[in-house]
């Protein structure tokens, strides 16, 4: 109502340049009184507004099940910790099973290249991590145990332990089985 | 593989989703809150049910991102982990953030259905506390979650954000329009005071 421009002289002395004669507008349209207008006004707003709680629950259902893909897909543990979670599975799995010696060398060389350059044995083991002093012990002992055996068989009870503690310390005894073989 | 990884960690991945939604959905309704309050968009009546619906949506999302952890096996929170501040130890800060801001959240919203009692001008300056909660959950997603590094979550997020950012320190550091109009109304008595003779060339200007 507020909207709709004050009527000047010129308009009303004018007469509307698209507005057609009373004539001419169909007969099955009703002079509406103001109040039926107002109801008509009203009936319209509320249909809007539920056309527009229905489109936003719509998007809000479309956001749901956008995330839900997109995080389905990604990983149900995040991307960095997907990864992480796949070392220590790894690391565990090497640990506990011990007899693939394939599988083993395989996982610890494609999580740690570093350990290829490890080839002073306990001395460079004692260099990867420098904070456990049980992993270095593990890891001669993981040494010996190799060399006797003249296999990559690291799956002791000391080995089992480190690598379940820390992924680092489960790489140091496929860096000093690598050393014995070498 | 997806199906198997998905149900078996269904709970925290509805959560995650949820989260995100709610996180997604509150920037909208803040977004449509300020263009709206903050006078920037004239002649649309219709945001502020659009800001309602939206808020509506986030409770909705905020409810579904608590409960599902619920269900969570690797977690396992109890009720009140993900309802008490200061409960749960699972990284308690960004967690006790994330509960505050979600309990404001939910608590202002809400209060819009009976600001009747509260008092619109009281109502009115209680509701922009919302913004301090819509940061907090900002922080909380970012602080804890764990698609926080995710590139599509960051895109997905700086969309939302941003402009709501830039409204909102435009809403708060712009002019603010209530105070003017607070000095001018007790100039108005004043106005009678004034003698005849300076009144009439105003009213003839009126006139033209």
């Amino acid at each position: 109502m507020l909207s709709e421009r004050a009527p000047t002289v010129l308009s009303m002395s004018e007469p509307p340049p698209f507005e057609r004669p009373r004539a001419d507008r169909p007969s099955s349209e009703p002079t509406l009184s103001p109040k039926e207008l107002a109801q008509a006004k009203l009936r319209a707003r509320a249909a809007r507004i539920g056309r527009m709680r229905k489109r936003v629950i719509a998007a809000s259902l479309a956001t749901f099940v956008l995330a839900f893909s997109v995080i389905a897909i990604d990983g149900p543990m995040g991307a960095t910790s997907s990864a992480t979670s796949q070392t220590t599975a790894s690391a565990t799995s090497s640990g506990t099973s011990g007899t693939s010696a394939d599988s083993t060398g395989s996982d610890q060389s494609s999580i740690l290249g570093d350990d290829s350059s490890s080839s002073d044995g306990t001395t460079s083991s004692s260099g990867n991590s420098t904070s456990s002093s049980e992993n270095q012990t593990s890891s001669s002992d993981d040494q010996t145990t190799s060399s006797d055996d003249g296999s990559s068989s690291s799956g002791s009870g000391s080995g089992s332990t480190s690598s379940s503690s820390s992924a680092s310390s489960s790489s140091s005894s496929p860096s000093t089985v690598t050393t014995s073989q070498s | 593989m997806l199906a198997a990884a998905v149900t078996e960690h269904l709970f925290w991945i509805v959560s995650r989703a949820a989260g995100t939604a709610a996180l997604l959905l509150s920037s909208l309704a803040v977004c449509v809150g300020l263009l709206f309050g903050g006078k920037f968009v004239k002649g649309r009546p219709d945001l502020r049910h659009l800001h309602e619906a939206l808020s509506l949506a986030t409770i909705v999302a905020l409810v579904v991102h608590a409960v599902s952890l619920l269900g969570d096996s690797f977690m396992h929170p109890s009720l009140a982990d993900i309802t008490v501040p200061f409960v749960s130890g699972y990284m308690r800060l960004w967690m006790t953030v994330g509960i505050v801001a979600g309990w404001a959240m939910i608590a202002l919203g809400l209060s819009y259905y009976v600001r009747d009692r509260i008092g619109q001008q009281r109502w009115k300056k209680l509701h922009r506390v919302t913004a301090l909660a819509w940061l907090a959950g900002l922080a909380h997603s970012f602080g804890e979650g764990t698609d926080a590094g995710a590139t599509w979550f960051i895109v997905a997020t700086a969309i939302v954000v941003v402009p709501a950012f830039l409204l909102l320190i435009v809403r708060h550091l712009g002019p603010s329009s209530p105070q003017p109009a607070r000095q001018a109304k007790p100039a108005r008595p004043v106005a009678p005071a004034r003698p005849v003779a300076q009144a009439r060339p105003v009213r003839q200007e009126v006139a033209r």
